[in-house]
């Protein structure tokens, strides 16, 4: 690097530099003997305004990684839905209509009929021999497998059923399970949307409640 | 005098500074409030759906509960009634239903064929098949489908004794898309 001299004044000094390297020839013109002073006000002038810089990147940096931490909470903590289906309604009330193997009086039962038997007694045994509870369990088993086909290709991830026998607290209206006949639960139910139905059937001075709840995907 | 200017020139730069950031922050809070909005609009438009979906699915019940498709109970297809009606009384029943296909589905028990393939009921199939294609419209545009579970009832001779054998079916609603 060459450095020299070209005009000199009382008031200013032109001071040239030229690059032999890179071929480059830059004049700069110092306006008097207080460049010094200038100079050292700008290096302050600059550091201050990096410094500003670094504080203004800092807060948005501050801010976007709060805003990612609540958008992630938010999106993994998501509430998950739960509501009545009539779609699963429906399918209760078909069920229930279902004619089962077990036979009272040379006729089929309904499944129905075939829950109450078995909430009844359950040893009790249809007119063929066979036990009304394991013709409750074997065509509940059936149904579910084909009427709610789960899996993880499919928008149904799982679900949960249970046949109970419930008693109401007159006092409170709580609902107290006093005999569970069957209860399947099948897959992933821990997941966004559940869509739940129930049914009752009226038996003696209780109920008999027949709930599903169908578990899908978000 | 000079002193003066240069304060001057310092604070305006302050007060554009100042300006600045009020935009960028004021800028910030709007984006946050569009990508707010943006999300509650996306769960709006999600329940509507849900909402329009068991809207269909009732309308379907409500069908399924006329005097051409029930059994005489609520929610539960004469199967005898299906055969009649898919074997051309399609065009008599067709003005009522306002809807563009209609097909039921036997889902339990599966009849010995149906693990292979679907076989569709007709006078000669029946009671040993699984599709009903009850009614179809090909002069109106699908816009989407519904199903619902029902009881798909038939009536049977045992010894003497009539009663209804009910199984599991499905019905397939595809209604008509808006022109």
């Amino acid at each position: 690097m060459e450095k020299r001299n070209i005009a000199k004044s009382k008031r200013s000094t032109r001071v040239c530099t030229r690059d032999r390297t890179l071929n480059l020839h830059s004049c700069k013109r110092s306006n008097s003997h207080f460049d010094f002073f200038n100079k050292k006000r700008n290096i302050v002038k600059s550091k201050c305004s990096q410094e500003e810089m670094i504080g203004f990147i800092l807060i948005v940096v501050l801010v976007s990684v709060i805003a990612l931490v609540f958008l992630g909470i938010s999106i993994i903590r998501q509430p998950k839905q739960e509501y009545k289906s009539s779609e699963v309604s429906n399918f209760l009330g078909s069920f229930l209509q279902y004619t089962t193997t077990c036979e009272s009086r040379y006729l089929p039962l309904s499944m129905a009929d075939v829950i109450k038997e078995c909430a009844e007694n359950e040893a009790k045994e249809c007119g063929n021999g066979e036990l009304a509870c394991s013709v409750m369990n074997s065509t509940t088993e059936g149904i579910l497998s084909a009427a709610l086909p789960y899996g993880n290709e499919s928008y149904l991830k799982g679900y949960e059923f249970n046949i109970d026998v419930i008693s109401r607290i007159n006092d409170t209206g709580e609902i107290v399970i006093r005999k569970q006949l069957a209860g399947t639960k099948k897959g992933n139910c821990n997941v966004v949307i559940k869509k739940g139905g129930d049914t009752l059937l009226p038996f003696e001075d209780d109920d008999i409640r027949i709930m599903l709840n169908a578990c899908y995907s978000g | 005098m000079d002193n003066n200017i240069k304060i001057k020139k310092k604070s305006q730069l302050k007060i554009q500074q100042m300006a600045f950031m009020i935009m960028a922050v004021f800028i910030f809070f709007i984006l946050a409030g569009i990508f707010f909005v943006s999300v509650s609009v996306q769960g709006m438009k999600r329940d509507v759906t849900r909402l329009e979906r068991e809207k269909a699915i009732t309308t379907v019940a409500n069908l399924v509960d006329t005097a051409e498709f029930t059994c005489g109970k609520s929610l539960c297809l004469d199967a005898d009634k299906l055969i009649a009606l898919s074997s051309g009384m399609q065009e008599v029943f067709g003005d009522l239903w306002p809807v563009a296909e209609i097909k039921v589905r036997r889902l339990y028990p599966l009849v010995s064929m149906q693990n292979i393939e679907d076989v569709e009921c007709t006078r000669l199939t029946y009671p040993e098949c699984n599709v009903f294609d009850v009614y179809k419209n090909d002069e109106v545009k699908t816009a989407g489908a519904v199903s619902s579970f029902v009881a798909l009832c038939r009536k049977e001779n045992k010894e003497g004794f009539v009663y209804d054998k009910c199984e599991l079916g499905q019905i397939n609603i595809a209604y008509r898309a808006v022109e």
